[in-house]
């Protein structure tokens, strides 16, 4: 009886030891397993972070730079930087900068990984840099907030800045309520005109008195701060007034009438002195009443060869203060820029004369394993302010 | 009986495996936790030398800030070309320390996050220093500045020249 009881505790001793032993294994194998897997994950991540580190400093340092060459345009440049060395931002060179295709940039930043770069203020804000609230990968959303409207006149030609004005500014549109106008018409337009910071017009080739209700209603709009952009053909007279000038057409409309060259340089307006512009009609602006202050940019050459003497020829291309607002004219909207594309330089200017305000940018909808930020100090305009450069993979 | 005897066993296991699963997960947190690796800041080293460069390169008169302004208006600046980090300095030669300070302080204060420590001394003496204390890393920048002293002007002759400013370090440290 004793023997019996010793051998069933002896075999209970067993099974508890052999379970012991299955659990430990058990055990020891997802112990195992979980470091394996996870200290591959870390090495992998680690990697990756130090590859993104290495690039944000590589990528910081350069913008930082002055670049190479000293005078690089988007054409000449071999490393890309857009400060004077001391941090102070060179807009020429980050204008430049922007003109480059963005693939083209990574590669002269010598980086696979991608990029968004931007600037904010003391208080966090984005800011408008020389019209850009950001740049870099394009999947980055980069919104306005500014109220802008755009009219044009309802014809089968191409409208050269409408989906530019819808897609960068949510510009709300409108036409002449013709039949082939889907927008909100000419009337909508003027009297919703004070609720815009913005408005572009362009050929919209009204009547005069068209013309005169919209000189009537604008002219206030501008003189209490609102920003005008108008193009092509503005009164059928041809010498419609208003905003302290005339606008008249130019008799002829051959090539050689439509030939202009720039004749002064312009914080807004990107043009070369002495480039030559062809205008696709030819429209000008007379001085009548707003003296000294309006800038003229571009004059027809007319019959005139020599650069001195087209100084005083007539303006295609001019710009004004009105009041608290300003008032930017284009003989056209389309146009041959020979030294490059007008339409870039065109919608350049209008992001920077717009003067809106960029909103925070979001970069949630950026597929990233890894995310590395780079805040640099720099000068914008005498102001401080904060570059702050996203690098992902 | 018998059946209170098994009821009383099954509870005493199932209380002992969620003591040994508790042992187990915290064991394997902690020991997780040693593979976290912190990353480098070098975003510090960045924030000294653009502090540097930019107080040394944006001149008072420029700068869009209140209290310059103000400082301007009374007087207290006369020289409007100087950069940030000479007028500082030449605050600091003239004793006027209060200005020193806040002039630092208020030109940089929004730049640096709140968490991160802050100072600027010249010649090792401290213009302005925040109070956070350094636990990770310290960066430094230094720059050397000279000038001509307040009030003296350029045009004294060889024998009578304008009393000079320095030259004194200029060290800016951020540190966290």
């Amino acid at each position: 009886m004793g023997t019996e009881k010793n051998s069933i505790s002896n075999t209970k001793a067993q099974v508890w030891f052999t379970d012991f032993v299955i659990g430990m294994i058990v055990f020891s194998l997802v112990l195992i397993s979980y470091y394996t897997y996870t200290t591959n994950i870390s090495k992998e991540d680690s990697s990756a972070t130090d590859n993104l580190i290495s690039d944000a400093k590589i990528v910081s340092s350069s913008l930082i730079s002055k670049g190479f060459p000293d005078n690089w345009d988007a054409n000449t440049v071999t490393r890309i930087g857009f400060t004077d060395n001391y941090n102070r931002i060179d807009t020429t060179k980050f204008n430049e900068f922007n003109k480059l295709n963005y693939n083209k940039s990574k590669k002269l930043l010598g980086i696979s990984n991608d990029y968004f770069l931007f600037f904010v203020n003391e208080s966090g804000d984005v800011q408008n840099v020389e019209g850009y609230c950001g740049t870099g990968i394009g999947e980055v959303n980069i919104t306005y907030d500014i109220s802008a409207a755009y009219y044009y006149q309802n014809r089968d030609e191409e409208q050269f800045l409408k989906s530019f004005m819808e897609d960068e500014f949510q510009a709300i549109v409108y036409c002449d309520g013709g039949p082939k106008c889907d927008f909100l018409s000419f009337t909508d337009f003027l009297s919703d005109i004070n609720n815009y910071d913005f408005i572009v017009v362009e050929h919209p080739l009204w009547s005069n008195s068209d013309f005169n209700d919209f000189e009537d209603a604008a002219d206030p709009w501008v003189l209490a701060g609102g920003i005008l952009f108008v193009g092509g053909e503005l009164g059928s007279s041809q010498q419609s007034n208003g905003f302290g000038v005339q606008f008249r057409k130019i008799s002829g409309q051959s090539e050689s009438d439509r030939l202009a060259t720039v004749v002064n340089e312009d914080e807004f307006i990107a043009f070369n002195v002495q480039d030559n512009i062809i205008f696709r009609q030819a429209f000008y602006v007379r001085d009548i009443g707003v003296g000294s202050d309006l800038k003229d940019i571009a004059r027809f050459n007319e019959s005139d060869i020599e650069f001195e003497d087209i100084l005083d020829n007539k303006i295609a291309l001019a710009r004004w203060p009105f009041g608290s607002g300003k008032i930017f004219f284009f003989s056209d909207f389309d146009a041959d820029y020979l030294s490059g594309n007008f339409q870039e330089i065109l919608e350049g200017s209008i992001k920077k004369s717009a003067n809106a305000v960029c909103l925070p940018v979001n970069i949630s909808n950026i597929k990233r394993d890894n995310l590395i930020r780079t805040d640099r100090l720099v000068i914008y305009n005498s102001d401080q302010i904060k570059m702050v450069l996203y690098l992902w993979n | 009986m018998q059946l209170c005897g098994k009821m009383k066993k099954g509870i005493f296991f199932t209380i002992d495996s969620i003591i040994a699963a508790g042992i187990i997960f915290v064991v394997i947190v902690y020991a997780s936790s040693f593979y976290v690796k912190e990353q480098p800041s070098f975003n510090l080293n960045y924030l000294s030398q653009d502090i540097t460069k930019t107080l040394s390169t944006l001149t008072v008169k420029e700068i869009d800030n209140e209290y310059i302004n103000e400082r301007i208006s009374s007087g207290d600046i006369t020289n409007l070309d100087n950069t940030i980090l000479e007028q500082i300095s030449e605050f600091w030669a003239d004793d006027q320390m209060v200005f020193a300070n806040r002039t630092a302080s208020n030109v940089t204060d929004l730049f640096v996050p709140d968490n991160i420590g802050f100072g600027i001394w010249i010649d090792k003496q401290t213009i302005y220093s925040r109070s956070t204390p350094i636990t990770k890393s310290l960066v430094s920048s230094k720059k050397i500045i000279s000038g001509i002293e307040k009030s003296q002007t350029t045009g004294e002759t060889r024998k009578n020249p304008p009393i000079l400013l320095g030259p004194v370090v200029v060290e800016v440290r951020i540190w966290n």
